[in-house]
């Protein structure tokens, strides 16, 4: 056994009284000095493990005859399956939902400024040479009558151009 | 036990998932043990294990049979457990304490002066160990309470065997010398 196989004994639950280790302690006071440092340490980790286990103990762990509890609650969390990231990916996921966040807020904007460009009623409808006084009363989707009454196909298009398109003149 | 688990989880890929509850039986004692020690909160280890075996089991079918399934385990439960302490705001000083005691083992009758004394240093190193840098005092948890090897714990926390090594011995020197001090 040499010295580094010595501190695997030294650190192992049971290895501390190994024989191995003993005689690796008779000739190499470094180890030997290493234990005697350690032990205080090594005994309270071994009663921590011992406390920590007796926790343990209370928490149930499924048998093989009762209901699995994991496979009770796992259909509704086999969903995609999670990713575990990095630190510097989580900061840049987190980058990503601020950025997608900002976007998100600047779309809704610009959509709501269009939409109530679009939806403010206009006063008048540019004067057609062929119709001067139409007004938006006149448009032939609010009175369909009017393509019947003699309206050429073009004068139709220019009232929808006039009401649909904005940045007219 | 590393084939046997890979074995056991490619048929649990397949469709076997009650073989799965196998596994938590497998590891929950030791997945508590190293919860309640980070944690230091017996509610909050519960819930970070029962999370990392469902996000386990969730994921099922990202596991790789080129590395070993405790590896890919413990990776699951230590990241969990550090979200859970961030999520909780860790507290440094908090350990299992009275409102926490373990259940009495049968047979217990009360210790002695040498039990009590043993019991509070144990206290005394599990408020220690919060100080610690979190790379070794994980290492010495895993070693520990999880009792995994030095090549699974390089595995798990991706450093190399002798700096997992190092990790442990370095935090147990530390734990020494915090001791000696507190007892002077």
């Amino acid at each position: 056994m040499n010295c580094d196989q010595a501190f695997d004994e030294m650190t192992r639950a049971d290895g501390r009284q190994s024989p191995e280790l003993m005689q690796h302690f008779e000739r190499c006071p470094r180890c030997r000095e290493m234990a005697q440092v350690l032990a205080p340490v090594l005994t309270g980790l071994q009663m921590e493990g011992e406390t920590l286990a007796q926790h343990a103990e209370g928490v149930p762990v499924p048998s093989r005859h009762e209901t699995p509890r994991l496979t009770a609650l796992a259909p509704d969390r086999d969903g995609p399956a999670p990713v575990f990231l990095t630190r510097v990916h989580q900061r840049s996921a987190l980058w990503l939902k601020v950025a997608s966040v900002c976007i998100a807020g600047i779309g809704t904007i610009i959509g709501a400024m269009l939409l109530s460009a679009r939806s403010a009623p206009e006063p008048l409808i540019p004067s057609s040479s062929a119709h001067p006084h139409y007004t938006i009363r006149d448009c032939n989707w609010v009175n369909p009558e009017l393509v019947s009454s003699g309206f050429d196909g073009r004068n139709v298009t220019l009232t929808c151009v006039a009401c649909h398109l904005p940045g007219r003149n | 036990m590393s084939h046997d688990e890979r074995d056991l989880f490619l048929r649990i890929q397949r469709g076997e998932t009650a073989r799965f509850d196998e596994l938590v039986r497998r590891y929950q004692p030791k997945f508590l043990r190293f919860a309640f020690s980070k944690l230091g909160n017996r509610e909050a280890a519960v819930d970070a294990v029962q999370e990392a075996f469902l996000s386990a089991f969730a994921a099922r079918d990202t596991y790789r049979s080129e590395y070993a399934v405790s590896t890919w385990m413990w990776t699951i439960l230590i990241n969990l457990c550090r979200r859970h302490g961030e999520r909780a705001g860790r507290r440094q000083t908090e350990t299992l304490d009275a409102r926490h005691e373990p259940p009495a083992r049968a047979g217990d009758t009360g210790g002695g002066l040498q039990k009590l004394l043993l019991e509070e240093q144990s206290e005394m190193l599990s408020r220690l160990m919060t100080e610690l840098p979190e790379p070794q005092s994980d290492a010495i948890r895993l070693r520990f309470f999880g009792d995994l090897s030095y090549e699974e714990i390089a595995q798990t926390m991706q450093s190399s065997l002798s700096g997992a090594k190092k990790r442990v011995k370095l935090g147990l020197l530390a734990l020494a010398e915090r001791l000696r001090q507190h007892e002077e």
